[in-house]
């Protein structure tokens, strides 16, 4: 039974039922079935009606059958190719107003409970209707941490370790809280449509430093992505999360490093922070480095939701990073993910690409949250050990 | 060493010993400082630029202190303009000059000025730059070290005006020159004659103490005072904001350049206009109390051609009074290697456009400026 679930792809609501009944049923006692394999996925979701798959790890404990993430393991992983695209865009265009309300949630600081996601809607948005930008080359401000990173928000910025198609990759990733992290969809999916496409063996090292882990590491539960980049990578939903277990001290990822908070459907008109771990040359992969930089253009080469891009020189291994708007050293209502490095086009070193975060975003970030207003409809139950 | 750096011509040292004369006749400090400001003003023939040398410095002992009472209480320096709208563009001229950055240098390291190449700098120019009011910006509260470098190198300026007590912001550039606003300088009611010398002096700052990495009222490296004040002809005689730049050569403190325990900002000019900036800042007004440092980034927004050229550029930035003179920087790093380049001041706004600031577009006058505040010939 088992075995069979692993390999299937369930692409209804029905099966989807089915799912969740042999997980509640048959959940957490599966943990005891140790067996010599490598981490499998045992189940895929997929719904529906939010456009979400997921993939859930087995329930085999974090155990000496599992390759563990060493040091010298973790500095020998591949940075994950930064999709390179051909061509050029060379037009700027307007973005389309977004058919929802411009949505912040608060970013939290660490602490020992989970946090309460709150949906706000009364920011003012200064931004004006018309905008200008940038063509190739932006302006843009990069530099490498300076501060300590385990002070709040860069601790909620790390390094995503994780196996794809046989081959040890890293990302960046963040804290988004209730033990989630945020990323990009290739991170943990391949795009392949495919089940074996799924990344494997995934762990996050907050504040990764030279290769010390001053927060340990978290090992993976749950990927999530867009059906849209799970069956054909597309750009426009390159974006995906993964739901942790607890550490051994039983403590969530957001009790010790918070969590940054997240903002959708906005004018694209913004000014970012944007921080990654790149590793190709000039960096070497054990630094956080930091963008800033204001809207540049759109991706032209796409329909709605609409790439967009800002001026950056980060290289792969920056996958995922963040793209944080109201940057602050407090959090509240500051610090909302609002984009991540996706992709960047075959020349253009010193621009990266994000996906547009519009009610997409916010169905994915549903799956990883409990906050029902989020949701459109209750998918898997969040279980932890 | 610092003094050797320092172009002094005959004219002054003439002046010097003639003030210290009227001193020692008067044995009334601050009536003599008042009534020698129109022989201590003097004109770098070379630069046009107009430096003054305060009482204190004549007289070799400062007679005033700034409390941390008194530096709590002073004024911001107004920062608005009355004008409704700017005349804005995103086109700016293309300055003449070559493209030109100097290093910063972290404490205790010796400034090496290095230029570079045009080649060096200039990538391909954007067709299409800026953005529409208000411009997309980032401004947070420095959560780091005040002093870490380059944090360290900014500061809050303490100076007089008319007798009131005022606040501004400024950086270290060079060995021991500070680098700010014109308006915290000099009030721009001076009066040259035709072959650039100084008629009426105006009304200079009085009483001008620095205090780099001022923090929530205390100045954690002390403070340097003033040797001498420079400010550009045209702010001078005119409050041109086009040229709204000055900065101080600060005394030793304790032996010591300011730049020895703080470290330096670099210097670029001649750039085109698709740049993104740090603006690093002490705002007092609401919502700010003036005792944080305050950190904007914000790219190129668009140039105020109101002013004519060079025409000032705008950023987006909600800093309010207090921050003028804070430094607009390029290429922000911790690294100690190079970069930080000062390539802005914090100038003026309009009043019906609270989340833009407007900096003086750093061409090669800007340059003679910073080569007066840094004793540098080339």
């Amino acid at each position: 039974m088992k075995r069979t679930l692993s390999r299937m792809q369930f692409i209804n609501l029905g099966l989807l039922l089915l799912t969740l009944i042999f997980i509640i049923t048959s959940g957490v006692s599966n943990a005891a079935v140790a067996s010599a394999d490598s981490q499998e996925i045992i189940s895929q979701s997929h719904d529906g009606e939010t456009g979400v798959i997921s993939a859930r790890e087995s329930n085999v404990e974090w155990t000496a059958n599992q390759q563990p993430w060493t040091k010298s393991r973790m500095l020998d992983a591949k940075p994950y190719p930064l999709p390179n695209v051909g061509g050029l865009p060379t037009t700027l265009s307007e973005l389309p107003r977004p058919a929802g309300d411009p949505i912040f949630i608060p970013s939290t600081p660490p602490d020992n409970t989970s946090p309460a996601f709150q949906v706000e809607n009364d920011f003012e948005n200064l931004s004006g209707d018309s905008l200008f930008g940038y063509d190739y080359p932006a302006p843009f401000t990069r530099y490498e941490n300076f501060d300590d990173y385990t002070v709040f928000p860069y601790s909620t910025v790390g390094v995503l370790f994780f196996k794809q198609n046989g081959t040890d990759y890293r990302c960046s990733a963040a804290s988004i809280g209730n033990n989630a992290l945020w990323t990009a969809g290739h991170c943990v999916h391949d795009g392949s449509g495919t089940v074996d496409g799924w990344s494997e063996n995934v762990v996050f090292a907050p504040a990764y430093e030279d290769g010390n882990t001053p927060f340990g590491t978290w090992s993976f539960y749950d990927l999530v992505t867009r059906v849209a980049w799970f069956s054909g990578g597309d750009f426009r939903f390159d974006i995906g999360g993964v739901i942790l277990e607890l550490n051994a001290s039983n403590q969530t990822v957001n009790d010790l490093v918070g969590s940054l908070g997240f903002a959708y459907n906005l004018n694209p008109n913004q000014h970012w922070f944007n921080i990654g771990y790149p590793v190709d040359s000039p960096f070497d992969g054990k630094s956080m480095q930091i963008c800033a930089a204001s809207f540049a253009r759109n991706d032209p080469f796409y329909t709605s939701p609409i790439p967009m891009a800002m001026g950056c020189d980060m290289t792969p291994g920056s996958s995922g990073g963040p793209w944080i708007i109201n940057f602050s050293g407090s959090p509240g209502n500051t610090n909302y993910i609002n984009g991540n490095n996706s992709y960047r086009y075959t020349g253009l070193n010193e621009e990266i690409y994000s996906p547009y975060y519009s009610d997409a975003a916010k169905d994915l970030l549903g799956y990883l949250s409990p906050d029902t207003r989020l949701r459109t409809n209750i998918l898997l139950p969040i279980i932890k050990k | 060493m610092k003094r050797n750096l320092i172009r002094i011509s005959s004219v002054i040292v003439g002046i010097l010993l003639l003030t210290v004369i009227v001193f020692a006749l008067s044995g009334d400090y601050s009536i003599a400082a008042l009534d020698n400001q129109a022989v201590a003003a003097t004109t770098d023939q070379e630069s046009g630029n107009i430096s003054y040398r305060p009482a204190e410095t004549l007289s070799g002992s400062s007679t005033h202190t700034w409390t941390r009472e008194m530096m709590l209480a002073a004024q911001p320096y107004p920062l608005e303009i009355t004008a409704n709208e700017p005349a804005v563009s995103v086109e700016l001229a293309k300055p003449s000059g070559t493209p030109m950055i100097i290093p910063g240098s972290p404490p205790e390291v010796e400034q090496e000025i290095i230029t570079r190449s045009e080649e060096t700098l200039t990538s391909s120019q954007a067709t299409l730059t800026g953005y529409n009011y208000p411009p997309p910006f980032a401004r947070y509260q420095n959560f780091d070290s005040y002093q870490v470098y380059p944090y360290s190198t900014v500061g809050a300026l303490f100076f007089k005006q008319g007798g009131v007590p005022y606040f501004c912001s400024a950086a270290s550039i060079g060995n021991s020159g500070i680098w700010t606003a014109g308006h915290c300088i000099h009030k721009g009611d001076g009066e040259l004659d035709s072959g650039g010398n100084v008629i009426d002096p105006g009304t200079w700052s009085t009483e001008v103490v620095f205090a780099p990495a001022y923090q929530n009222g205390i100045a954690p490296f002390g403070v340097w005072s003033a040797y001498e004040l420079w400010i550009t002809p045209e702010w001078f005689t005119s409050e041109d904001l086009r040229y709204d730049m000055g900065g101080v050569i600060l005394n030793l403190n304790g032996g010591f350049t300011l730049s020895q325990i703080v470290g330096a900002l670099g210097f670029a000019y001649n750039m085109d206009h698709s740049l993104h900036w740090m603006n690093i800042a002490y705002p007092s007004a609401q919502p700010f109390n003036g005792t944080t440092q305050q950190i904007c980034a914000g790219s190129f927004a668009y140039a105020d051609t109101s002013m004519g050229n060079p025409s000032p550029v705008a950023m987006g930035c909600d800093m309010t009074r207090g921050s003028s003179g804070g430094p607009w920087i390029l290429d922000f790093s911790g690294s100690s290697s190079s970069q930080n380049y000062l390539n802005g001041n914090n100038s003026y706004r309009y009043g019906s456009h609270p989340v833009e600031l407007y900096s003086p577009y750093f061409d090669s006058d800007a340059k003679t400026l910073w080569d007066d505040l840094t004793g540098t010939t080339n």
